[in-house]
């Protein structure tokens, strides 16, 4: 990395944690305009830090790890946003949900970064129908219907019981989004490889 | 002298099998064959299988796999490729010494380059074990050399008295390139493992699919449904107007009312399962059934042959063997300086050789063909193609196999007993380029004429063992060994199936009735039950023994070889005296392809829909229009090839193409072969030049 790569990394990780530090300390006090503009340049901070870190990003275990960590995050703002807490316990369950929504980037910006490092379309597509059938079936079967499946998707409240169904859910239908737009262009890149031999 | 010149001058030289179709196509197009006419009969109209994954996945996933499987190589061996170093810009760093890996690799490289074939492979240099290697696809080439057994390389290549040996070492990695096999065997092993594996995704997604959609499918094809889900959008955004959802239900009844009506019914959830999972197992398993059986017994063959073509292409290219046969020697010091292997590589190695130890099976498996027979090949290049039991059991062995792929649920609708057409074209197709390089060494005078080096009484019990005793019978008892050994393959199924049908009767009778009901319906795709009983009331078992079972093997054991035979027999006959158009030159390897072709298209429209009516009376009813419109084309074909052939071997036959136009030369063609009054060499190039 050059050094302005690494003074910009420094920078954002300084914004990053300098915003999530305040909003912890004083989420209560400020008012929620305030709080919502400065997650604005935080979520912009921790965007450069991912396209940054593309490179540790752009691997399976990335990807795992990422998703995992959201499920576990999305399982403590659930659990912490269903019990009534005020003051700076409010703050912690405030961060817990602004980290979530990082790292649901962050599992996002792995799987772009991998498919954008390394073909893994059709693995891409393949782990959504193989994976993505059988969960359907199970958060479906578990709802006790199709009906009841949607009213929970879309009631926030009993979306959240399924922790790792909705995380799968998440993450597999970008997979094959990503998988199906970048078959082709993968081919392509492969084609003109072979055709100049290199 | 009583002697004729004829014999005095012309004497027998090695066959270029080089300038015939090769045994690695051949195997390749069997492959090929097996797995992609199977895939295409799903593009059939009645097939009712969702083409979409059966033909992506035997077409665009393996043409993938094979442009990814050099990377694939270059990072499971931590191998890099050639990088250009850029010269260092500032003026005050010292210039680093030069590596001497990229000496080496450059030296190796220019090694590579002087043996004249472009584009020129990179070099990799690997601490993994590796030998010598090559790999690659359309283009892209490599070669990688283990990082000790570079220095040695390149130290012998130096030295006047090793190079020529360490030289074909090299010439014979190039030599898979030259030969196109690289791409071959590549474009074999994705199209193998692809198949299998895309099936198996296949199988395991439609189960859950199936299984998904008869679960919901009795609430979501309510009206009541779409109500409710209408009306909690219509909460989710207030203000709006409301959407309506209901016309889906609609849209999806019209798409298909039969379906839409069984799925409606819970109680018919059991039988809508199993009618369907049975109708896509059917329609996927014969690809990995057929798949694992090719991997297992023809890829490895495959693999064999195309050293022994290389070893060819590098003996034709050093124009003799000696070097190439002290670079076999060489090869295991070469061997033992590949590094330790850690504890897991000597497991995996372990593992890896465990079916090799298996009496003959193991030798089916090797994908290195042994020392002897290397050498023995470059003696007699001829013994590449094998012997007849060899040819037979492979070509048997695939007719089975493109019997079971296309017999299945996507061309229940199209292909009829006994169901010949494709098994037997292709074992003819085949079965005629393997003759080929028999016929042309058909006329070559006793082996005792031939000259042979000066040999010891060792050698001489060795060349005694040499698999090239197929040389020694006569053609027409080769093809009837051939056609007999494919024959017994063929009617082993069909024992089999008899043999399935006496435990049948002598274990649970209704049991198996139901299944054999739910076996047609299923091939047919008649969706969900409950069907009309068919074994035992509309077809009795007498009668499905009669037409299943006996009957084709009457065809196939007493119509179909006597046919084969004399079909093979007449293209060896019509060939052996093509390549006595001496005149004609490298053209005669079109008129080779012209009367293949020919006799397959009367094969396929005159004799097999002749026995076909014959035997299978019911079956084949009456002659259709195209029926006679294909027998009327195939009697104007074999018309008009006999008269193209009448005016062609009058024309070139026996004819010295560098005399004057009135010498004849007598006798069948060998190679080695030369005019007897000129003297000049007839059919140069098919003569090997070591």
């Amino acid at each position: 990395m050059s050094s302005a790569v690494c003074w910009i990394i420094r920078i954002a990780w300084a914004i990053f944690a300098l915003i999530n530090g305040l909003l912890f300390i004083a989420g209560h006090v400020l008012p929620t305009l305030v709080a919502l503009l400065l997650l604005l340049p935080a979520l912009l901070a921790w965007a450069v830090l991912l396209a940054a870190y593309n490179r540790a990003l752009g691997q399976w275990r990335a990807v795992l790890v990422a998703w995992i960590v959201f499920g576990l995050l999305r399982a403590v703002s659930t659990a912490i946003s269903s019990a009534t807490v005020a003051g700076l316990a409010a703050n912690a369950a405030s961060l817990v949900v602004v980290l979530c929504l990082c790292a649901l980037l962050a599992g996002y910006a792995t799987l772009i970064a991998l498919v954008a490092r390394r073909d893994v379309s059709v693995a891409y597509i393949t782990i959504f129908y193989a994976v993505g059938g059988i969960t359907m079936f199970w958060m479906v079967h578990s709802a006790g219907g199709v009906a009841n499946f949607f009213d929970s998707l879309l009631n926030a409240a009993g979306g959240n019981n399924h922790i790792v169904g909705g995380s799968l859910l998440l993450s597999l239908s970008c997979m094959s989004t990503l998988g199906f737009i970048a078959l082709v262009p993968h081919m392509i890149i492969m084609a003109v490889r072979e055709i100049r031999g290199n | 002298m009583n002697e004729s010149p004829e014999v005095v001058t012309s004497q027998r030289r090695k066959l270029n099998v080089l300038a015939l179709p090769s045994y690695t196509a051949i195997i390749f197009m069997l492959i090929a064959v097996v797995i992609l006419g199977a895939a295409f009969a799903s593009l059939l109209p009645g097939a009712q299988a969702w083409w979409l994954p059966i033909v992506l996945g035997v077409t665009f996933l393996p043409l993938r796999d094979f442009l990814q499987w050099p990377d694939q190589f270059l990072r499971a061996y931590h191998l890099t490729r050639q990088e250009k170093k850029v010269p260092s810009q500032k003026p005050n760093e010292q210039v680093a010494a030069s590596d001497p890996t990229d000496d080496i690799r450059q030296n190796l490289e220019g090694e590579l380059a002087g043996l004249g074939l472009t584009p020129t492979p990179s070099v990799c240099i690997t601490d993994a074990p590796v030998i010598v290697e090559s790999f690659g696809t359309f283009r892209r080439r490599y070669v990688a050399i283990g990082r000790a057994q570079a220095k040695t390389l390149v130290c012998n290549l130096r030295s006047d008295a090793k190079r020529q040996p360490h030289l074909a070492i090299l010439c014979h990695e190039l030599a898979h390139f030259a030969n196109k096999d690289m791409r071959l065997m590549g474009l074999s092993r994705s199209l193998l493992k692809m198949a299998v594996l895309a099936m198996l995704v296949n199988i395991w997604i439609g189960l859950v699919l199936i299984a998904f959609v008869v679960t919901v499918s009795p609430e979501v094809l309510q009206p009541a449904f779409w109500t409710h889900l209408s009306n909690r959008l219509a909460t989710l955004t207030p203000g709006m107007p409301t959407i309506d959802l209901t016309w889906v239900l609609d849209v999806l009844k019209h798409q298909n009312p039969y379906a839409f009506e069984r799925l409606l019914d819970p109680a018919q959830r059991d039988a809508l399962w199993q009618s369907s999972s049975f109708y896509l197992c059917g329609a996927c398993l014969p690809f990995i059934f057929a798949g694992l059986v090719l991997w297992v017994f023809y890829w490895p063959r495959l693999m064999r042959v195309r050293e022994l073509y290389a070893d060819a292409r590098t003996a034709e290219s050093f124009k003799e063997t000696t070097a190439l046969i002290e670079a076999i020697e060489r090869w295991h010091p070469l061997l033992s300086m590949v590094p330790q292997p850690s504890r897991w590589q000597r497991f995996q190695g372990w593992i890896r050789e465990l079916p090799l130890r298996i009496p003959w099976l193991g030798s089916q498996l090797e994908e290195h063909p042994t020392d002897f027979k290397r050498v023995c090949c470059l003696d007699e290049p001829v013994a590449i193609f094998g012997n007849w039991r060899e040819i037979g059991i492979t070509v048997g062995l695939a007719v089975i196999l493109l019997d079971l792929a296309t017999r299945g649920v996507l061309t229940a609708a199209y292909i009829f007993e006994p169901g010949p057409y494709l098994p037997i074209i292709a074992a003819f197709l085949v079965l005629a380029v393997w003759l080929l390089p028999q016929v042309c060494i058909a006329g070559q005078p006793p082996e005792k004429s031939r000259e042979k080096p000066a040999t010891d009484e060792s050698e001489t019990a060795e060349a005694a063992r040499c698999p090239t005793g197929h040389l020694r019978s006569s053609l027409p008892v080769q093809i009837a060994q051939i056609v007999l050994v494919v024959t017994a393959i063929k009617l082993t199924m069909h024992v089999f199936d008899l043999g399935i049908i006496a435990v049948m009767q002598l274990t649970d009778r209704g049991g198996w009735e139901r299944a054999l009901d739910m076996w047609v319906y299923g091939m047919v795709g008649a969706g969900s039950g409950p069907w009309p009983a068919l074994m035992g009331t509309v077809i009795s078992w007498t009668q499905f023994v009669d037409v299943h079972v006996l009957r084709p093997m009457l065809y196939f054991g007493l119509l179909v070889p006597p046919l084969l035979f004399a079909f093979l027999w007449a293209d060896a006959a019509l060939k052996r005296r093509a390549v006595t158009w001496y005149g004609l030159g490298q053209g005669i390897r079109r008129a080779f392809w012209i009367i293949t072709g020919g006799l397959a298209a009367v094969l396929a429209l005159i004799a097999i829909p002749v026995c076909n009516h014959l035997i299978f009376p019911e079956v084949y009813p009456g002659w259709s229009a195209w029926a006679v419109g294909g027998l009327a084309l195939g009697a104007g074909l074999a018309v008009g090839g006999g008269i193209w052939y009448w005016r062609q071997d009058r024309r070139w036959a026996s004819r010295c193409p560098e005399c004057e136009r009135d010498t004849t030369v007598g006798g069948w063609y060998f190679p080695g072969k030369r005019c007897p009054s000129g003297g000049h060499q007839l059919h140069q190039w098919l003569v090997a030049d070591y």
